[in-house]
């Protein structure tokens, strides 16, 4: 009850520190950047968080996270928009809505399609909020206690649970896998102190920053992807007026199944590392329509698989903000960033954050629910503007982000040669996509490379080379087994869907 | 063997090729070994060892045509072949968009991020097909121009300058702003 209280006066303590006009601004901003980059065709939630991160280096730890932290919650919303209205999905988090929303637009009812999204996302953002101020406290301080088996039991879990989520083949999100993994390696080696493919370079000594690793596979493969694609922009026909209308309480409220199913699920995929609300958006689609009482009419216009979609996509923002806080480990593009940003201030995330920053932490949590407030605002302001955006020229805002990429990369350390770390990266980037290698288990293998051999090391060694103790200690063996159940999955998944095609 | 498989084979041997050559340079690692414990060339090994095992499994599996995506015949749907000829490709564009990428970030630190990226924002436009010479001009200068202001005025981070003329344009520039 001490715990609950505590927690509960320093998230009013953190709403407090909030309401100051700076950072009011920032979630303001934040909100913004974060629908618009999210109803963009060609840019996503992540696209918006790089292009902001150069200009946080110059805030305060506090605000800088808050803005991020805000792009990333309403970039979860902001695709509704097109995806509704144009049946275009800004980012591929809002495909599920093409199967319900936009249906429901084509028959008048375009308005109620864009109220579900707005109270499926604050609802399910409320909820995964609230889970996420309760528990990652308390499970910080259990954190705490966890040492190098327990976190590479962790991280094997994460990198395995990569291995399944993506429908690309097995083969080949393990090389892409080891590609990323190994690309960690670069650098001096933080245990030996060894140059490791370093070539004798002074920049290849300091290691590749997961940043541009991520900025490259990520933004600039995508550029140069559409690029091949000739820019072709979208054709827009509006199919309905560009309205919000509110669904009743009654109505939500016939809806609670599916709210609390999805919100749930929706929090939970957003801790797995690797899995992000792309995956909790087609994940909470594909359960309500397996077991949703209304199932029947999903694809048809039915609220439902509006709210099952986008609850399960908000909600996995709260979700994975609980690993990177409490662990330290960031499980997906967003939180790379988030945590990348972290660490440009000084401050290292982690079991420790609480005890040594807590207020920062408070206030990062008091500014999500206020950003909730400013998205149910723009919910019903900004529909029409960013419309007008959506007819952009794709030749002239790529161009902008290649330039912003570039900047970015080059604020890391003014070096240019970071940006040709970044080029390199977005080249490579596009032939494994090219090529149906999946690149998350590359960016998420940078990522988490380093902890994934810092950890396995220390327990090798710490232990004498006996592997067996990650199997006797309750905690690590509960993650090793999940791990191993998951690379089960990941090698049975796809023999049993071809058992299923014969 | 279609296109596609081999373009497939020798993306796999290329992998091969550059996890021998990483296995081979983690051999040269200048570490004092401590009998019976794990050293810093553990990692990379073991890591090269995945990507040789699984791209030679792809190998194998192409040989034996038994990878799914290849040995399934897809039959299209009307709908599929509307969705092909609306994917057309550009690969000059593709191309041009990478080099101009690389020439762009070579000539940075010669020509100067105000020149150098007004240029390059232009170009991307241009050749990205879009044709309002307006928009073109004005949006690439005045772009660069605030992305110049924003980075040395608010976010502090000097980005190139340029040598010999380029750089004295810039100070000019930089002067006439009042960035110090």
């Amino acid at each position: 009850m001490d715990t609950f209280i505590q927690i509960i006066s320093s998230l009013g303590q953190g709403l407090i520190a909030d309401l100051n006009l700076v950072t009011l601004l920032m979630i303001l901003v934040g909100a913004l950047v974060g629908m618009i980059c999210a109803a963009v065709p060609g840019l996503t939630l992540i696209t918006g968080i790089i292009l902001v991160l150069p200009f946080t280096y110059v805030m305060d730890a506090t605000n800088a996270i808050i803005l991020l932290t805000a792009i990333y919650l309403a970039g979860t919303y902001g695709g509704a928009f097109p995806a509704i209205l144009f049946k275009i999905p800004g980012d591929p988090i809002h495909v599920p809505l093409l199967w319900d929303g936009y249906p429901m637009a084509r028959q008048g009812l375009g308005a109620k399609a864009l109220g579900w999204t707005l109270v499926s996302t604050i609802s399910g953002g409320l909820f995964a909020i609230i889970l996420l101020v309760l528990v990652s406290a308390p499970l910080a301080v259990v954190a705490l206690k966890f040492s190098s088996p327990e976190y590479f039991a962790i991280v094997f879990l994460g990198l395995t649970s990569v291995l399944f989520l993506g429908d690309a083949s097995l083969r080949h999100s393990i090389v892409s896998l080891a590609l990323g993994l190994l690309i960690s390696t670069i650098g001096v080696d933080a245990m030996f102190g060894v140059d490791r493919f370093t070539f004798n370079t002074d920049l290849l000594r300091g290691g590749i920053d997961y940043l541009n690793v991520l900025i490259g596979v990520y933004a600039v493969a995508e550029i140069f992807a559409r690029m091949e694609q000739g820019f072709v922009a979208p054709s827009l026909k509006l199919v309905s007026k560009v309205k919000t209308t509110l669904p009743s309480f009654k109505e939500f409220s016939k809806l609670y199944a599916t709210f609390f199913r999805s919100s749930i699920l929706g929090t939970f995929i957003g801790f797995v590392p690797g899995a992000g609300a792309t995956i909790a958006s087609f994940l909470g689609y594909g359960v309500e329509k397996q077991i949703g009482k209304n199932r029947k009419q999903l694809g048809e216009g039915a609220p439902e698989g509006i709210m099952s979609s986008q609850v399960a996509a908000t909600a996995s923002v709260g979700g994975a903000m609980i690993p990177l806080l409490t662990l330290g480990i960031p499980g997906s593009g967003a939180t790379a960033i988030l945590m990348g940003a972290f660490l440009l201030h000084g401050i290292q995330p982690g079991p420790g954050i609480f005890m040594n920053n807590g207020p920062l932490i408070y206030a990062i949590y008091g500014s999500m629910f206020i950003c909730l407030v400013v998205m149910i605002i723009l919910g019903f302001l900004s529909v029409r503007p960013l419309m007008t955006i959506l007819k952009a020229p794709e030749a002239v805002t790529s161009s902008f982000i290649l330039v912003l990429c570039m900047l970015g990369a080059y604020a890391l350390r003014s070096n240019i040669q970071d940006v040709w770390i970044l080029f390199v990266f977005g080249l490579v980037g596009y032939v494994l996509t090219r090529f149906n290698y999946p690149t998350t288990p590359l960016v998420l293998g940078a990522i988490l490379g380093p902890l994934a051999e810092s950890s396995f090391l220390t327990t090798m060694i710490s232990f004498h080379n006996d592997w067996t103790v990650l199997f006797t200690r309750p905690v690590s063996a509960v993650f090793m087994i999940l791990a191993i159940i998951s690379l089960c999955v990941a090698v049975l998944l796809p023999l049993l869907k071809k058992k299923v095609t014969i | 063997m279609d296109k596609k498989k081999s373009q497939q084979l020798i993306i796999s041997v290329l992998l091969i090729l550059f996890s021998c050559i990483c296995y081979y340079l983690a051999t040269k690692f200048v570490v004092t070994k401590t009998p019976g414990r794990l050293g810093p060339d553990f990692w990379p090994k073991m890591l090269c060892s995945l990507i040789i095992v699984f791209s030679v499994a792809d190998i194998v599996l192409i040989y034996l045509n038994k990878d799914k995506q290849d040995s399934i015949e897809e039959v299209k749907t009307a709908e599929e072949e509307e969705v092909v000829a609306i994917d057309k490709k550009y690969p000059l564009l593709l191309i041009g968009g990478m080099v101009g990428t690389g020439v762009y970030i070579f000539l940075l630190p010669i020509i100067g991020f105000i020149v150098c990226t007004a240029c390059y924002l232009a170009a991307i436009m241009f050749f990205g097909r879009y044709r309002n010479k307006k928009v073109i001009f004005g949006s690439s200068f005045i772009g660069s121009f605030i992305l110049l202001m924003v980075f040395s005025k608010i976010v502090y981070i000097s980005l190139p300058a340029g040598i010999g003329f380029f750089g004295e344009f810039t100070f000019l520039l930089y002067k006439l702003l009042g960035v110090s």
